[in-house]
């Protein structure tokens, strides 16, 4: 009775002990991963995306709660359709990459945390860092976990391994974040929208 | 002189209206790399890829009228018939 008892507490000891979250790597094998941003302007929205996507996300399907991590956009790979206007984007009087070469979202906490099957949808706070302003963000999340997916997205299913996508999406005034502000309003709109559609990877030897 | 100038702005204007009319009128600013939109299968994420393709926008049509304006205006300054010998 006793020995029952005791490999009975070791078993759930070992499921818990292996149940530790997975590091899921945000720099796309597959060059996928980017931010799209867009911002209202005298004739048509500008619309770009950042693609020079990284970072790492400690992720437990078993307690999305406890999620943890850190994603960075290169500055300089923020991107519009139009060349002259992606050198003022990335120059100085705008987001200044060689100064400010990274943007970065530092997830602090996940709330209303709803998991449905594989999705789960979240408040993300965190602290985003942009033109080297850093602020406290909120933002709704929806984390898809797909499990044994890896291997499959690159073509080789022999390769085994987890996918986590993450999706969201906010608006920041540029002001709040020292990006021209109130300059030049009537030309280019005080708010920008950020939408992202990222996925993370977590291959097994 | 006067008529070369006023010949050079008819040239920029219509070749500038027409750059803009035959590659898509487009009533935005100007591209020059197009962004092409496609989705991941697996993930369904969509993301954009850019084609190097030039796309003349509003910009680039007030652009060759204010050449074409400025080269016209040009023309005043030179007389209409050169003095003879």
């Amino acid at each position: 009775m006793i020995m029952k008892k005791i490999l009975l507490v070791s078993l759930v000891l070992s499921s818990v002990l292996n149940a530790a979250p997975t590091s899921f790597d945000f720099k796309d094998p597959k060059g996928v991963n980017a931010i799209q941003f867009s911002l209202d302007s005298l004739l048509e929205p500008i619309s770009g995306n950042g693609s020079g996507v990284s970072g790492l996300v400690s992720f437990d399907p078993a307690n999305v709660g406890a999620t943890s991590g850190k994603i960075v956009v290169t500055t300089a790979s923020l991107t519009v359709s139009n060349s002259m206007m992606t050198d003022h984007l990335r120059g100085e009087k705008w987001l200044n990459a060689p100064v400010h070469p990274e943007i970065v979202f530092e997830l602090v906490k996940l709330d209303n945390v709803q998991t449905t099957g594989t999705t789960t949808t979240a408040t993300a706070t965190g602290k985003f860092t942009l033109n080297g302003v850093t602020k406290s963000l909120t933002l709704p999340v929806k984390l898809t976990h797909l499990a044994g997916a890896f291997g499959k997205r690159l073509n080789k299913p022999e390769i085994g391994g987890d996918l986590l996508v993450i999706r969201g999406g906010f608006t920041i005034n540029r002001s709040d974040y020292a990006i021209m502000a109130g300059q030049m309003e009537d030309k280019v709109n005080p708010e920008i929208k950020l939408t992202l559609a990222i996925v993370g990877s977590a291959p097994k030897a | 002189m006067r008529t070369a100038f006023r010949l050079l702005a008819m040239t920029v204007l219509l070749g500038g209206l027409s750059c803009w009319v035959l590659l898509g009128a487009h009533r935005g600013w100007t591209k020059n790399q197009v962004p092409v939109q496609h989705t991941d299968e697996i993930t369904s994420i969509q993301y954009v890829t850019y084609e190097q393709r030039f796309v003349p926008g509003i910009d680039f049509l007030l652009a060759s009228i204010g050449l074409a304006g400025g080269l016209s205006a040009a023309s005043f300054f030179f007389n209409r018939n050169p003095p003879h010998p």
